[in-house]
């Protein structure tokens, strides 16, 4: 029924503000595409490689005063490693160190 | 599918014009924008909710997300509040396979992902208004039906409403309840209070009046309880077996 057409507009879409009532968020719109729902998900897929990248496109936020990328989910299977105490993920040569921004966990790049 | 969301859209105007007589001017001077009886029903709920001390309901939530030009999806999420006034609360939602749970005790406050079971915690005010208003500007945290947790309902939403009308009664999954319509700048709610002695919110409607296709937020709140027990340490979080702690990111951290 609806056309996947959209699908770049709909990652990037902030979810609602309904700030009042605390709605905004617990889960981002790009985790609700990256963890499913199934169909959606194998729809997603289909659209190819550059989409699925895009699911996990970086952001950047400010860290002490650093900018710092990060994503918002992390491709499956990458390995993780206790580091300080924390556990890093790394994929690839990336180490990705779990925060949680607001109500949603974030992976930030480590440098 | 066109034809229906256009029906939708014609049946919310058609409230707006019946509840929200303040956006004509010659009606707004006949009708007062704030209707009392509204405001009656909703103090009445204000005060239950204050009264009882400890509450808790179920929730299911759906929202719309509109994306591109002309597409909307709706999510469903679902979860379980109980509140101890003035200084604690726990929180479970979920949505897919993704759960938050949200505890405050009066002295810290914890967020855990079991899905992940990553969970972090910090330092908090001493009652559920500042904690919440605390959260969210250290943090950016939204703790879920945030606004019906505060010690004070009505008075926490009356500065922003500009219009309140009193639509009638409704029954509302089998309840009987009084249908309140309320206008803010930027947000028009509907509000379903349960009629009788047990004045709870059965079903919140929000609508954001500024967006295209109009997305709304619907909230159908279920199994109320008030005035029981709820031990003490029930809103402390205890991590769990494998349970990693992290760090939250201080709000205001996003660059331009």
């Amino acid at each position: 029924m609806f056309k996947i057409t959209g699908l770049g507009t709909f990652l990037a879409a902030v979810i609602l503000g309904f700030a009042g009532f605390g709605a905004t968020s617990i889960i981002t719109s790009e985790e609700a595409v990256a963890r499913g729902p199934a169909g959606y998900r194998g729809q997603a897929r289909r659209i190819g490689r550059r989409t699925a990248r895009r699911v996990i496109r970086r952001h950047y936020l400010f860290l002490g005063g650093v900018r710092r990328a990060y994503v918002t989910g992390l491709p499956v299977g990458c390995p993780s490693v206790i580091y300080a105490g924390v556990r890093h993920y790394y994929c690839g040569s990336v180490y990705y160190r779990p925060y949680y921004q607001g109500n949603t966990v974030v992976y930030i790049i480590v440098e | 599918m066109r034809q229906s969301l256009k029906r939708v859209a014609l049946a919310c105007g058609l409230l707006a014009t019946l509840g929200f007589v303040a956006t004509d001017v010659a009606a707004a001077e006949k009708a007062p924008a704030i209707d009392p009886q509204a405001i009656k029903v909703l103090r009445a709920m204000s005060d239950y909710l204050n009264k009882a001390q400890t509450f808790s309901f179920n929730v299911e939530v759906s929202y719309d997300v509109v994306y591109g030009s002309d597409e909307k999806l709706t999510f469903l999420r679902s979860g379980n509040v109980v509140v101890q006034s003035p200084s604690r609360f726990k929180a479970r939602i979920s949505e897919l396979s993704v759960s938050k749970e949200f505890y405050y005790d009066g002295k810290s406050f914890t967020l855990w992902d079991p899905s992940l079971n990553l969970y972090a915690t910090t330092t908090a005010p001493g009652t559920i208004d500042a904690a919440i208003d605390d959260l969210n500007k250290r943090f950016g945290i939204a703790v879920p039906i945030g606004q019906l947790m505060r010690s004070n309902f009505l008075a926490s939403v009356m500065d922003r409403v500009v219009a309140a009308g009193y639509i009638g009664l409704a029954k509302v999954r089998g309840k009987e309840a009084h249908h309140l319509a309320l206008a803010s700048a930027d947000l028009d709610w509907q509000v379903w209070v349960a009629a009788g002695n047990k004045p709870v919110p059965l079903l919140i409607i929000g609508t954001v009046k500024n967006e295209k296709h109009w997305p709304q937020y619907r909230a159908w709140l279920t199994n109320w309880k008030t005035g029981q027990t709820v031990f003490e340490r029930s809103f402390r979080f205890k991590p769990p077996k494998g349970a990693e702690k992290i760090e939250f990111v201080p709000a205001g951290s996003k660059p331009k």
